[in-house]
């Protein structure tokens, strides 16, 4: 797979100004940019910004650099490293990185999971020739919020320093938004790669269950955690997908599915393509009428663009978002509960308090949110056999404010953990803002596999739009 | 389980058998959600199509 068909032009483009990794991946084959320099406006960036941000839990600066000087050193030679070659990667911090500590943001993690060197996703984007800048801030073990009282970054909007990211992906969330790297990874278990991508303007995969292997990051719900691709543009989601995907023997739970060419199927074309959209979670209480109008005028987009736009109701679909809300925390608590009855203190509050209503859920209780998951399963695969996509907003608001974060009414306002409990590919794309300038995510589903299907309409959709191409300030004044 | 009982003695006798010690404000604020968070489990129950499906578990005798 190669990088095709920059979204921009890239001739003499510096890179700063370069937006994606397609763009910069090209820039660097045409020789108007270097590995060095790519990372080097990462590293500038991070100077700038990182202290505001909360991007970072660990910087790589020096391995970087170096890294970036090999790459620059193979094209020179005739060589090629690989589509992310020289491309600046964020890592979520509950994966291990040869030569990081990996925290997962706790006071509570053994240091030694990160002794056991590059997650297995981690690896196979360096052999493709991405460059890691450094572990990126999470919520504790990937739920709740943050934690003031803990000696963690809090990771801000980029779009409005005042509200929260997202999460728990968060820093690759706002580290893509503000420009100190171009993609990176995150993990999804309830909507950790789509909600922050919603609240900070960029797109981010949450691949079919078994796409990718798990193995070498730190579980949360070891049934609904996937490790998925954040990044500007659905096409650079693509590129990144097709280098994570495919069967590991290190994680049982991989299927030996054949990972298809996803730029290939990037034509721009949706004519024909039947979308199924679930208009009825717009009543959804509290939501957003600029978020509802913005979700609208997306699926008119596609319409004009000649998808054949069917309305469809999600089956089970406040069961299925139960069997997530509360199966994650059963499959956590089983994981933590020594931790937690030697150690509740040191976990951050919303943590602790996401994770013990594992506790209140009994083994039939289990063994019924799997009951439900699986007739959800064979409900959608009956819908879906009208419809190739389902559309939903991603959330029912924009970014919240950090002050008065409550983890139990954020989890109201997210549409993503349905896609958790099915296992179906579900990725968020910026649709828009609203009038006070936060960004807004469409989430597109798709077949189980089939993320081939997503990524066509994704991209397809901001071939049409620039939303994803939008900089925040802050960025810009770094730029500048 | 049943939503009769009343929430502060379920959460009590959960958190006691999960061996947890919460703090006080923490162990209101579960007490406070409990009815809610049952009553959401519990409609999982009602699922028409879940009477006679098989759980999504995943197991196999292969290590």
């Amino acid at each position: 797979m190669t990088a095709t068909e920059p979204l921009t032009a890239v001739a003499t483009t510096p890179a700063a100004e370069l937006l994606t990794i397609t763009d910069a991946a090209a820039a660097l084959r045409a020789g108007t940019t270097t590995a060095l320099d790519l990372v080097r406006t990462s590293i500038a960036r991070a100077d700038a910004l990182d202290a505001t941000l909360g991007v970072y839990l660990h910087r790589t600066d020096e391995a970087a650099l170096e890294a970036a000087a090999a790459v620059d050193a193979a094209l020179a030679a005739g060589d090629d490293p690989g589509p992310l070659a020289g491309i600046p990667l964020g890592i979520k911090d509950i994966l291990s990185v040869e030569g990081t500590p990996t925290t997962s943001q706790s006071l509570v993690m053994d240091p030694a999971f990160g002794e056991q060197g590059d997650a297995v996703v981690v690896a196979r984007l360096k052999a493709a020739g991405g460059i890691v800048t450094g572990k990126t801030t999470t919520m504790e073990y990937a739920v709740g919020c943050p934690d003031p009282s803990k000696p963690f970054p809090i990771p801000r909007n980029p779009w409005d320093t005042e509200r929260w990211t997202g999460g728990s992906s968060s820093g690759t969330g706002n580290g893509v938004a503000a420009g100190l790297f171009l993609g990176g990874l995150g993990t999804d278990t309830g909507g950790s790669v789509r909600y922050p991508a919603a609240l900070c303007g960029i797109s981010g995969m949450k691949q079919t269950f078994g796409r990718v292997p798990k193995s070498g990051c730190t579980p949360l719900g070891f049934s609904y955690d996937h490790v998925g691709p954040m990044a500007r543009s659905a096409r650079d989601c693509a590129l990144m997908l097709g280098v994570m995907a495919g069967a590991h023997p290190s994680d049982p739970t991989t299927a030996d599915v054949d990972v298809p060419d996803y730029l290939a199927a990037l034509t721009g074309d949706v004519t024909g393509l039947r979308i199924g959209v679930a208009t009825h979670l717009l009543d959804t209480p509290g939501f957003d009428p600029e978020n509802a109008a913005a979700f609208r005028a997306a699926v008119d987009v596609l319409a004009a663009a000649g998808a054949d736009v069917v309305e469809v109701a999600l089956p089970n679909f406040a069961e299925a978002m139960t069997a997530t809300a509360y199966g994650f925390c059963a499959e956590a608590f089983a994981y933590h509960r020594g931790d937690l009855q030697a150690r509740w203190a040191d976990y951050g509050a919303p943590t602790r308090m996401a994770i013990v209503k594992g506790a209140l859920f009994s083994a039939a209780d289990y063994v019924q949110a799997q009951r439900v998951r699986r007739a959800t399963v064979k409900a959608t695969t009956e819908l879906m056999t009208d419809v190739d996509l389902l559309l939903t907003p991603t959330t029912t608001i924009a970014a919240p404010l950090l002050e008065g974060l409550d983890f139990d009414l954020v989890m109201a306002t997210v549409l993503t953990p349905y896609f958790n409990a099915v296992g179906l590919p579900a990725m968020s794309i910026p649709m828009g803002f609203t009038s006070t300038g936060l960004p807004l995510g469409l989430q597109i589903a798709g077949r189980p596999f089939e993320e081939a299907t997503v990524f066509q309409a994704a991209d397809a959709y901001q071939r049409i739009t620039t939303h994803h191409l939008a900089v925040p300030a802050m960025t810009l004044e770094v730029a500048a | 389980m049943s939503t009769t009982t009343d929430p502060k003695t379920s959460v009590e006798v959960l958190l006691t058998a999960a061996g947890l010690t919460v703090t006080p404000e923490e162990f209101d604020a579960i007490v406070r959600s409990y009815p809610d968070v049952r009553t959401q489990i519990d409609a999982m129950y009602a699922v028409p199509m879940v009477k006679e499906e098989e759980p999504q578990l995943i197991f196999t005798p292969f290590a």
